[in-house]
């Protein structure tokens, strides 16, 4: 309990501490504070742990992982020739614990080019993710609609190309309106929502909420 | 090199001017340790509020997300639940340890009444602590917890303060949760300042007459210097303090990592939990078995009265003999303190050992494990929902309240097995041979549509084609061609040919296929199956039509969204 070899023998105290032991007094100090340390940074492993931990992307629960399609509307709703329309997706989110139905998700813009043909884009304008909108517009005599970005006036064609800016600043938009993937599904127009990258002229998928 | 040198030689100056005294030894590591082991709950604490939501919807969630989904999560959470358990039982050591040694008595009396205070404090955190997962242990231990508190005088009052009202809702978790993480703490942290402060002053209690008793004894040569020269606490005692430290902390760890702190199902006030307090109140829960009726006021507010007064009075029990210059404790205060432990840990053991003898409790607690383990699980499947229901777990609650599982799980009942429900695989099965043990052998239905007779990644593609799941375009095409092919339209509607409902035809006595195994056909399945868009005119006869699925008009809209979103998981934790 008391005194081990490493010490000076307590009785009698020496007058003055010869050099040894002062040499096992400071070697014995050196394990004592580079264990305290030792015992400090294992008791911040945890914590450490936990704050890091959004850093590992641990995979998603596995109710929450799907093939990623999503419906957009019944076929009936889109007709062959009329303008494109903008539907807002919704979808049951994941949010760590908490589940929540029929979230907003995004929007997409759909065509009907033909009986089972559809063009689908994101309304994510690829310049800085704002939402792109349809602007009527004239063409010389002829009327032309265009998709506009009301944050930094990027404009794209009805099929979602780059429209070059006629007068002014040019087009900010990198690259064209991002297309997603669509399919039928019985009677359903069905679509893979992704989120690209936003102001690179590469299309980089980032994630699908 | 030369700077560790100066760290070294600052650190050791530091102790030096400062504490200089007795002999080094293990025993005088245990405050430190104490001290330690509250910092470790500060800081595991703080942790675990930084993932922690104090709301009755959020809080059990967000424990789940930190036990299986957050790195180290379930280590700190299991640091911090075996730690509270280790500050109380080193409160008490600590306590015993300055009760033998007479350190309670003057000039360290106040400092010994302000640890009995922080005592209760500690208590307050051990007990305000396990309500806040809001799981079914500490929903219902702290519901009979706080039911003691109900029954002393005065007791509803408190009562009301507690819960923040007179039910048990997001005013008591807010409440319990502040006085968890900012009032208890700060207090304790206050007084652990002052605490430290008087002892540092006064420094620890040394039995002096180790040189006294030596003349006494007539030794020839009286010692001219004290016979333990005092070391300084720089190494020889820090050397000693850091070992406590790493041994309480490798226990921690151990028990964190090979146990683990458990989490329950969710808080359901419903259900019959067996609610045991923690360990360290087991003894007054097993005090209060002994006194019923009127005695009740005995067990609940006299005795633990007596006990608190008299842990207060200690210093002055003894103030006289200290006056008479006596410095060792006075039987009185040894053997009522002695006393004191030995009945409340025989309390702990007779509860413990009552309750590892019960085989009725056992068995409730057996099942509550598997509900927790189950509430995990499918919380991991489908979420927790904005109403705090971990969703898949209600939806396999209603199929066997709603009596579902009487038929599709009872062996010796021919239904569907519905495992595996609204996936392609159990589709392709289902299309392959409907007549099989897993779906209509037995049932009414069985010999109503047959086999297929499709080869294997036929039956798959046209699953995925029907339920729309995801497959290569020309399996669907195949299945789409399949389809007519097989002849399936002498029954069934062409599940493209339009809208649900509005392209089926009456006329035909298949079911309606678009959307097969959807949400909205499974929900409206589940609602009235005798439908002639189901089943109702697959099955002409009336005896047969009686034998099968009955429509449920009393399910709500609620039930029969769980049920249906269940189902499309897969219906998990069901019988194939």
């Amino acid at each position: 309990m008391s005194s081990t070899p490493d010490e000076p023998s307590p009785v009698p105290a020496p007058a003055t501490p010869t050099q040894a032991d002062t040499d096992r007094r400071t070697a014995l100090g050196r394990i004592a504070l580079a264990a305290g340390c030792a015992l400090g940074a294992a008791a911040l492993v945890g914590p450490a742990g936990v704050a890091l931990s959004p850093l590992l992307r641990p995979a998603e629960p596995s109710g929450a992982a799907s093939d990623g399609w999503m419906r957009v509307a019944l076929l009936s709703r889109f007709v062959v020739g009329a303008l494109p329309a903008r539907v807002v997706l919704r979808k049951d989110v994941r949010d760590q614990w908490l589940v929540r139905r029929g979230e907003t998700l995004g929007a997409v813009l759909v065509e009907r080019l033909a009986e089972r043909d559809f063009r689908v884009l994101s309304s994510v304008c690829p310049h800085l993710g704002c939402t792109v909108v349809w602007q009527e517009g004239q063409a010389g005599a002829e009327p032309v609609g265009q998709w506009f970005c009301p944050c930094h006036k990027s404009a794209f064609a009805r099929d979602g190309a780059l429209v070059p800016a006629q007068s002014g600043p040019p087009n900010p938009s990198p690259r064209a309106l991002d297309p997603l993937d669509w399919r039928i599904a019985g009677a359903q127009l069905e679509v893979r929502w992704v989120r690209f990258q936003t102001g690179v002229s590469e299309r980089i998928a980032v994630g699908r909420s | 090199m030369a700077l560790g040198r100066q760290v070294l030689d600052g650190v050791s100056g530091f102790f030096e001017r400062r504490v200089q005294a007795h002999p080094p030894s293990f025993a005088k590591s245990l405050g430190v340790g104490l001290l330690f082991a509250f910092g470790l709950q500060i800081i595991t604490g703080v942790t675990l509020g930084a993932t922690y939501a104090p709301t009755t919807t959020d809080a059990w969630g967000s424990l789940y997300i930190l036990e299986t989904r957050t790195l180290f999560g379930s280590f700190v959470r299991g640091l911090h639940h075996f730690g509270a358990s280790a500050v109380v039982i080193l409160s008490v050591l600590h306590m015993t340890q300055v009760v033998v040694s007479g350190a309670y008595q003057r000039p360290r009396s106040r400092n010994w009444i302000l640890g009995v205070v922080m005592l209760f404090l500690v208590l307050g955190l051990a007990l305000t602590g396990y309500l806040l997962p809001w799981d079914q242990h500490g929903y219902w231990s702290t519901r009979v917890a706080v039911g003691i508190i109900g029954e002393a005088p005065m007791g509803g009052l408190l009562q009301t303060l507690l819960l923040g009202g007179d039910s048990y809702g997001n005013a008591t978790l807010s409440r319990f949760f502040a006085l968890h993480t900012y009032v208890l703490p700060g207090a304790l942290a206050l007084l652990t300042l002052f605490h430290v402060g008087s002892y540092l002053k006064h420094g620890p209690r040394v039995r002096e007459p180790a040189a006294g008793k030596a003349a006494v004894a007539g030794d020839p040569t009286p010692p001219t210097v004290p016979a333990r020269t005092s070391l300084p606490y720089f190494p020889y005692q820090l050397v000693r303090d850091v070992v406590v430290m790493l041994l309480i902390f490798a226990t921690l760890a151990a028990l964190a990592l090979l146990v683990g702190a458990r989490l329950e199902a969710p808080a359901d006030p419903a259900s019959d939990f067996e609610a045991r307090p923690e360990w360290y109140f087991l003894f007054l829960y097993q005090l209060l078995q002994f006194f019923e009726g009127p005695l009740v006021l005995v067990g609940t507010t006299i005795l633990p009265a007596l006990a608190a007064l008299f842990l207060i009075a200690i210093p002055f029990i003894d103030r006289k003999r200290r006056e008479r210059g006596q410095s060792s404790p006075s039987p009185l205060v040894r053997f009522g303190f002695l006393g004191l432990l030995t009945i409340v840990g025989g309390l702990t053991t007779y509860a413990i050992v009552n309750d590892a003898t019960d085989e009725r409790f056992q068995k409730s607690r057996e099942r509550s494990n598997e509900l927790a383990a189950r509430a995990i699980a499918l919380a991991d499947l489908g979420g927790v929902d904005g109403l705090g229901r971990v969703v898949l777990l209600k939806g396999l609650e209603l199929y066997h309240d709603k009596g579902c599982a009487s038929c599709h799980e009872d062996p010796k009942v021919a239904a569907p097995r519905l495992k595996g429900y609204g996936t392609v695989e159990r589709g392709a099965a289902f299309i392959a041979n409907p007549d099989s043990e897993r779906f209509f052998k037995g049932t009414p239905f069985e010999g109503e549509m047959p086999a297929s007779g499709l080869a294997p990644e036929d039956n798959l593609a046209l699953a995925a084609w029907l339920m729309h799941k995801e497959a290569p375009a020309d399996r669907i095409d195949r299945a789409r061609k399949l389809f007519i092919s097989q002849d399936c339209t002498i029954c069934h509607n062409d599940p493209e040919a339009g809208v649900r409902h509005k392209a089926y035809d009456p006329k035909l006595p298949g079911p309606d296929l678009e959307g097969w195994q959807s949400y909205e056909w499974t929900r409206g399945l589940l609602r009235d199956a005798t439908h002639p868009s189901y089943f109702g005119d697959v099955l002409t006869d009336a005896a047969k039509l009686s034998k099968a699925m009955p429509p449920y008009p009393d399910l709500t809209p609620d039930e029969l969204d769980l049920l249906t979103t269940w189902l499309l998981a897969g219906a998990p934790e069901s019988k194939l």
